[in-house]
């Protein structure tokens, strides 16, 4: 299973993808021994990073010494998008538009912020961001979309349709928000004083527009959610 | 088999770790859907003794369908959900762990079944049967869960995942037992057909109107049945 999908979604990260091609500092560690860990535990994802390498890992551009570069994360956010119109399959086509919303309209305001506040995140960092939470998004929806096609399927009152499918969008965007932020900490962190505290306001703000934004595009996208409403 | 069973009941961190590892999943994988099948034919079975016949058939299947319907609905969810969360598996441990999680609480299921079956042999009344079936399904939960946390680590994000997941498995796992109903057998109807033809919302609806009616008790509810109880209940109480 793990072969197949290195060989059938291998051209979406190429370079940094493949353990073979990989120099060796970018190989997964070997494991470390686990005769000193109790019975009764397993590795947990810290020392997952010592796990073989995964689609979903690379997809989720968790490999060490992953390289960014523009066409690697623009496939990345297409094939996050992709994943997210699975869940659209039962609800509509529009649920990958909350996310091609925040990507193009959001985060480029965001930049604009981040550039007055002379914060030292550049657009490449920023795109990377957006990319790996959009994919984190994306892989949700799309793990969802059995569950959701489900509840489309056999629930006999709107109301759920609606609770379930805002539900399954609202994790999403909680997951993505999460990854977006997490990913630009360290670099807000290394900025000089004045600058971190501009985002300390500057992120929640984002985050809270890019929620609403989202949330209204997909209103006005999915009309089979307000239906009940 | 037997091993696999024994491993599971005793050390699920064992075989939880050799899915991690993709070690030996195919015969575990194997194993674990005749546990699955075996464990809740039989419960089946016996939630459908209640009302006998051809119900014991009915439920058995039912049930046998709930259990690995909710599981290949919800590993997509599982495999996205632990992936996002720090845990990029491949799917085939994916799928294996959520396998041995459900051949566990199969086997409580499948210990619980005498249980069942001899209360409902000593006259049990409806409610009775269905908080014995409730309370077997919990414990089963709570045996999966284990499994599920071990299976999971203690590294980070270990309680958000497992609590996003569960959230999933519930809703799924509920809304499949509900569009397959009825199991019991309600006792206010005569007979019990294989798929009911009653439009009741859904699982979730009905919790929030249940919930709304435990609120604000305004008479008989949206969705609720509005016909008598008969003395079917009261006829099989010991």
């Amino acid at each position: 299973m793990n072969a197949n999908n290195a060989v059938s979604l291998a051209p979406a990260f190429p370079a940094s993808a493949d353990p073979p091609d990989d120099p060796p500092s970018r190989r997964p560690a070997p494991s470390p021994p686990t005769e000193d860990r109790p019975p009764t535990e397993v590795a947990g994802p810290d020392e997952a990073d010592a796990d073989p390498d995964t689609w979903a890992r690379r997809f989720l551009g968790q490999e060490k010494g992953a390289a960014a570069s523009w066409p690697d994360e623009g496939r990345r956010l297409a094939i996050a998008v992709s994943m997210a119109a699975l869940f659209g399959v039962s609800l509509g086509l529009g649920a990958p538009a909350g996310i091609v919303a925040v990507s193009v309209v959001a985060v480029p305001a965001f930049a604009i912020i981040l550039a007055l506040a002379n914060a030292p995140v550049d657009a490449m960092s920023l795109g990377r961001a957006t990319a790996r939470a959009a994919a984190k998004a994306g892989l949700v929806l799309a793990g969802l979309a059995p569950a959701a096609a489900l509840f489309v399927v056999t629930v006999e009152d709107a109301i759920t349709v609606t609770a379930v499918g805002f539900g399954g969008l609202f994790l999403a965007g909680a997951i993505a928000s999460r990854s977006f932020a997490s990913e630009l900490a360290p670099l807000i962190q290394a900025a000089p004083r004045a600058t971190r505290n501009v985002m300390t306001l500057a992120m929640p703000a984002f985050l809270l527009f890019a929620a609403v934004l989202a949330a209204r595009v997909w209103w006005l996208a999915l009309p089979s959610l307000t239906e009940a409403l | 088999m037997i091993t696999l069973f024994n491993r599971l009941l005793r050390s699920p961190a064992e075989v939880a770790k050799d899915c991690r590892a993709d070690k030996g999943v195919a015969p575990i994988a194997a194993n674990a859907i005749a546990a699955i099948v075996v464990g809740t034919l039989f419960f089946g079975g016996a939630v459908g003794s209640w009302q006998g016949g051809r119900q014991i058939a009915f439920a058995a299947i039912k049930l046998t369908l709930v259990g690995l319907g909710t599981l290949v609905v919800c590993v997509p969810a599982f495999h996205a959900i632990t992936a996002v969360f720090g845990r990029p598996w491949a799917l085939r441990p994916a799928i294996s762990i959520m396998l041995i999680a459900g051949a566990r609480f199969s086997l409580i299921l499948l210990a619980a079944t005498p249980v069942l079956w001899l209360a409902i042999n000593l006259g049990a009344p409806y409610h009775l049967v269905k908080l014995l079936a409730a309370l077997a399904y919990a414990l089963g939960g709570l045996a999966a869960l284990g499994l599920l946390l071990r299976s999971l680590g203690k590294g980070r994000d270990q309680l958000a995942t497992v609590t996003v997941f569960v959230g999933v498995f519930l809703l799924v796992g509920g809304q499949a037992a509900w569009v397959l109903r009825p199991y019991i057998g309600d006792p206010r109807h005569g007979t019990t057909p294989f798929f009911t033809n009653e439009r009741e919302g859904g699982v979730a609806y009905q919790l929030y109107v249940s919930a709304r009616q435990l609120v604000a008790p305004t008479g008989p509810a949206p969705g609720s049945q509005t016909t008598a109880p008969s003395s079917v209940d009261e006829a099989r109480s010991p």
